[in-house]
């Protein structure tokens, strides 16, 4: 439709001016041709993503690097009529493993010789609904569909999420064409310098996963477990003290909880903000003189923390967001006047 | 001067891993009785096998243990490989070379490019080198910034804690599956915060 327009000029002004009709047609095709995607095949492949993840039967191995670190894992997952059930395994000498089912996450750390069990994500979410749509998150992300290139011999989708300010990440994703699971995955910081980056390089897809993948062969009898305790009732939660006084634009609030730290058995407050696609949380705990408490900033990996004292309470931030992001929440919690 | 002598027979043991340089009776000494060694050894081994997609357990760590061990008590040149150069200079370029890969840095690449036969189960052994390129120098090194210290093994307990309530509770590491809890499980203890109480 682009070059009809020529049509309607004098042969000799058509020949004299075919250099401006190449330019115009150039101009035309760049500015009014729709893109090969749209925000929703973005959505589109991040819905399928999110499924995969939770759906489908592999057993992989992959390659995890972060500042200087790298680290080797083994990753196994099923899904079945019982729900899921996923074991992630350390290759390296910490024998680190977490195992996750239905009800309960047990994180095996044989460097402090300690299990740690805590209670799972609510029943009757599985998988677990898409947080957001593209649309509401345009505003704060700008979203690309890349090439198509293999990772671990799989055909992935490569997507691009880059943030719009500096209080959050972006992403580069490779999602398999054919199953929907992620395969690679690099955090950026807002400026795109590579924060982590998270790579197959062997996957395997199966019908059906043996129950003795999924046990572990770490756990002995020097090992002191700690287990969370039953969720605090809700009547008897007091988490309506406290006002969060900053937070990036288009964070809200998520979900509010109460529960008991398995390390200690003090009751502990926790709030969720999210703008969609990344999370902060808020952990509120009361402060005793027994026990070790985060104060200043910490990092594992991409997510940061940061901690410090409020009022005979210590408040702790832990999210995937930038430093900056995470310490100004911190600073910014209060506890409401009565 | 201790830790100079350590960093070159570091770098001496990264030109091994990678068939640079000569196993030979002073490195076997080396990995046999310092653990620190032990463990660069074997974790240069086991990346270097999980990108090559090699099939890779723990007990494959166990039996590379053992036999790290076996060596303490009897030492012998366990590869014996064509020595191309005797002089230190040779050495100590070979080891600079490869430094980073036993600096745990080296290796892990991540551009592919569509070159992998595609199955079932597939593996990066094919990769050509060109298509790998070193991580660290495009990673943020957040440790040169800002350098903190270590926290205690009771805060990096309760920090655990709540990044496994984090993943769990929050609707967009959902998103990711597992994935989030690789930091829990690659994480080797090594900065934290300001101070802590």
């Amino acid at each position: 439709m682009f070059v009809l327009w020529v049509m309607y000029l004098p042969d000799g002004l058509r020949m004299k001016n075919s250099f401006i009709f190449v330019v115009i047609n150039v101009v035309l095709f760049t500015f009014f041709t729709p893109s090969a995607w749209s925000a929703e095949d973005v959505r589109v492949w991040l819905k399928k993503m999110q499924h995969a993840a939770h759906m489908v039967n592999y057993d992989g191995t992959f390659v995890y690097s972060r500042e200087d670190q790298l680290s080797a894992m083994r990753l196994i997952h099923r899904a079945d009529k019982e729900g899921e059930q996923e074991r992630l395994i350390s290759l390296d000498s910490t024998g680190r493993e977490v195992i996750r089912d239905n009800s309960k996450v047990i994180c095996i750390l044989p460097d402090s010789k300690a299990v740690v069990v805590e209670k799972g994500r609510p029943a009757g979410q599985f998988p677990p609904p898409f947080p957001e749509s593209i649309q509401k998150l345009e505003k704060y992300y700008k979203f690309t569909l890349a090439n198509q290139e293999k990772v671990a011999g799989q055909l992935a989708q490569e997507i691009h999420i880059k943030p719009k300010d500096e209080y959050r990440y972006g992403h580069r994703l490779w999602v398999d064409v054919k199953t929907g699971l992620l395969l690679q995955k690099y955090l950026l910081s807002d400026t795109g310098v590579p924060l982590e980056k998270f790579m197959f390089t062997q996957i395997k897809y199966m019908d059906h996963i043996p129950d003795a993948l999924l046990r572990s062969e770490s756990m002995g009898k020097e090992y002191t477990w700690y287990e969370a305790d039953e969720e605090i009732p809700e009547q008897k939660q007091k988490t309506h003290h406290w006002n969060v006084g900053w937070l990036p634009d288009g964070f809200k609030q998520d979900m509010q909880r109460a529960h008991k730290l398995p390390a200690n058995g003090n009751a502990l407050e926790h709030m969720v903000f999210s703008d969609g696609l990344s999370s902060i949380s808020i952990f509120i705990e009361k402060h005793t003189e027994n026990d070790s408490h985060l104060i200043g900033g910490s990092n594992m990996g991409a997510v940061n923390a940061h901690g410090h004292h409020v009022d005979g309470f210590n408040v702790t931030v832990v999210g995937e967001a930038p430093q900056a992001a995470i310490r100004r929440v911190c600073k910014s919690v209060s506890k409401k006047n009565k | 001067m201790v830790k100079q002598m350590d960093e070159r027979q570091s770098e001496n043991l990264s030109a091994v891993s990678d068939g640079e340089a000569v196993y030979d009776d002073v490195m076997s000494r080396l990995v046999a009785t310092n653990t620190d060694f032990q463990k660069q050894w074997n974790h240069a081994h086991l990346v270097r096998d999980v990108m090559r997609g090699h099939k890779v357990t723990r007990d494959a760590m166990t039996l590379s243990q053992r036999v790290s061990m076996a060596l303490e008590s009897e030492v012998t040149v366990l590869s014996p490989k064509k020595r191309f150069g005797s002089s230190d200079t040779i050495k100590q370029a070979g080891g600079f070379a490869i430094a980073a890969t036993i600096a745990v840095v080296a290796v892990l690449t991540v551009q592919q490019r569509g070159l992998l036969p595609q199955s079932e189960t597939t593996n990066i052994a094919s990769i050509p080198s060109t298509i790998t390129r070193p991580v660290s120098r495009d990673i943020q090194n957040v440790a040169t910034k800002q350098k903190l210290p270590r926290v205690s093994v009771a805060v990096e307990r309760k920090l655990n804690s709540y990044i496994v309530n984090h993943n769990e509770y929050s609707a967009t590491s959902k998103m990711q599956g597992m994935l989030p809890y690789v930091r829990i499980v690659g994480y080797v203890p090594t900065r934290r915060v300001a101070n802590e109480k």
